[in-house]
């Protein structure tokens, strides 16, 4: 059975799709198969940014309504050495129009075909979050450095944590190290401390990003690029076994789980 | 309302009916420190029999014999009944209540237990008093009827009503978007207070808002 992980974040345009895709191609780098749901139904993106928009011939709801199979909808990335996957979006309709139970079908048999399944969440937490959410074990919480950014983040942690998801791992996104230097943004040291979930990565503000999201060429292919040694980086500390440790500046450990572990008082 | 900091003594006691907190100086000579400790427990004597302990730390962790030795001697001189710190580990049930109360002579609620972070949308409504092991974000509310302990830093809301003249609130770091305490709003003379990151104990009487911390930063606390 493959890892469900869902790629989540509250607020809207801080990078969840960016994610989803770079990730699914940097996990396809390390050999692992790979699916990616857009579970943005009505406002497709994930096709688009990985540049596999004309490929899409069927989507999500074609299958749930046996319009279609599920091999018939799936999209291949050709340019990926590994099996790696894309189930599209429906542009024309609303997240109410496919059944949760229609969804967890169609994960469950993503699951036995994949080794990951990437769910990109829609923004908010209605139905669109609670059908993402659903059927993941994992969770990736996307975070900008902005309050509402981060207040939205730690309810919907909150959230995944009463669905037991876990872990729940965090990714801040749209760092200006600039800003960064002139402690101008909340630094991802304070991020952390309040979210309080092991850290996956941080990932610097880039216009990169957004030329090769225009492009539909995945900045994750290039390896040799900053971005792409940070994705292929990211993808490494998911997949390891090793519990997630900040060996970079970054503290995987808050001060409050320094304080938890000196608990030493025994019966 | 006047704010009066009391920053003063290496070991500071604040009681409810529910226990007391005991925030010590870690920095000080263990032996001073029990000395201390003994002088104080014995003047407070008729107020603390048949409480509960409650030790937890911070910055330097007093080691398991420091500990011991203080756990010993505070059960020989008082009747506490001693809060297992294993209760407050992870794998337990998220909220609980203190087993280890004894049915003594107080009929004090005992201490709702909360054994992880308030986040963003969380609220907590309650009658008891509480221990909150973490942080209370913001966006976190947690409204009660007693004494607030929280180990993190309140970031969030906490609001105290109908609580009597012991209510007060604790954490090692203030920094609220809203405070108050039975009606009386104290998020603004907190801002005033620029040290409130600090650990403090916040309380009101009759005519002043009381910040009760150590002379030194570090500390050890006990309830
Ligand atoms: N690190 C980054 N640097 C610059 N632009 C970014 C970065 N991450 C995302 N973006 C841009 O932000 C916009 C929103 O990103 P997207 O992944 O669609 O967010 P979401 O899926 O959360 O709504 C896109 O235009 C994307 O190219
Ligand atoms: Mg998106």
């Amino acid at each position: 059975m493959g890892e469900t992980i869902v790629i989540t974040s509250g607020k809207g345009g801080v990078g969840k799709t960016t994610i989803t895709a770079n990730l699914g191609i940097s996990l396809g780098q390390l050999g692992f198969s790979v699916v990616m749901v857009d579970a943005d139904i009505g406002l497709r993106n994930l096709d688009l940014v990985m540049g596999i928009e004309k490929k899409v011939k069927y989507h999500i709801l074609d299958v749930s309504k046996g319009l279609c199979t599920l091999d018939d909808a799936l999209v291949k990335d050709t340019r990926s050495k590994t099996p790696l996957c894309l189930l599209p979006a429906s542009q024309s309709h609303f997240k109410e129009d496919i059944q949760k139970d229609d969804f967890s079908d169609l994960i469950q048999s993503l699951q036995e075909r994949f080794q990951y399944v990437l769910i990109d969440s829609p923004a908010g937490i209605e139905y669109g979050f609670r059908l993402s959410t659903k059927d993941a074990n994992q969770g990736i919480v996307v975070v900008n450095p902005e309050v509402s950014s981060i207040r939205d983040a730690d309810r919907v942690i909150s959230i995944l944590e009463q669905k037991k998801i876990k872990p729940i791992y965090l990714i801040i996104n749209r760092v200006n190290t600039e800003l960064l230097k002139k402690k101008e943004i909340i630094s991802p040291e304070e991020i952390q401390e309040i979210l309080d979930i092991p850290l996956l990565g941080v990932i610097p503000e880039d216009p990169a990003v957004v030329i090769s999201a225009n492009q539909g060429k995945p900045f994750a292919y290039q390896t040799q690029s900053k971005l792409g040694e940070l994705f292929l980086h990211i993808a490494k500390k998911l997949s390891s076994e090793e519990p997630v440790m900040m060996e970079d500046s970054y503290k995987a450990e808050s001060l409050w789980n320094k304080v938890k572990k000196s608990f030493t008082l025994k019966k | 309302m006047q704010i009066k900091v009391i920053q003063e003594d290496d070991i500071q006691f604040k009681g409810c009916s529910s226990g007391i907190l005991i925030l010590i100086n870690q920095d000080l000579d263990f032996e001073k420190l029990i000395k201390k400790l003994i002088q104080k427990l014995k003047k407070e004597k008729k107020f603390i029999s048949d409480m509960d302990l409650f030790i937890k730390g911070k910055d330097r962790f007093l080691d398991q014999d420091e500990l011991g030795m203080i756990r010993k001697m505070v059960r020989d001189k008082t009747k506490f009944s001693i809060l297992n710190a294993s209760q407050l580990e992870p794998e337990l049930p998220d909220i609980t209540t203190s087993p280890a109360r004894n049915k003594g002579l107080l009929s004090s609620q005992p201490f709702l237990i909360i054994n992880h972070s308030l986040r963003a949308g969380e609220e907590i409504n309650t009658t008891s008093p509480v221990i909150l092991h973490g942080d209370i974000n913001p966006g976190a509310i947690l409204k009660s009827s007693g004494p607030v302990i929280v180990t993190g830093k309140i970031k969030g809301d906490v609001i105290i009503q109908n609580a009597g003249e012991g209510a007060f609130v604790y954490s090692s770091g203030l920094q609220p978007n809203r405070l108050s305490i039975n009606s009386i709003d104290l998020s603004g003379s907190i801002l005033i207070e620029s040290d409130m990151l600090n650990a403090s104990i916040v309380y009101c009487n009759q005519n002043a808002i009381n910040i009760l911390r150590l002379k030194e930063d570090k500390w050890e606390k006990q309830l």
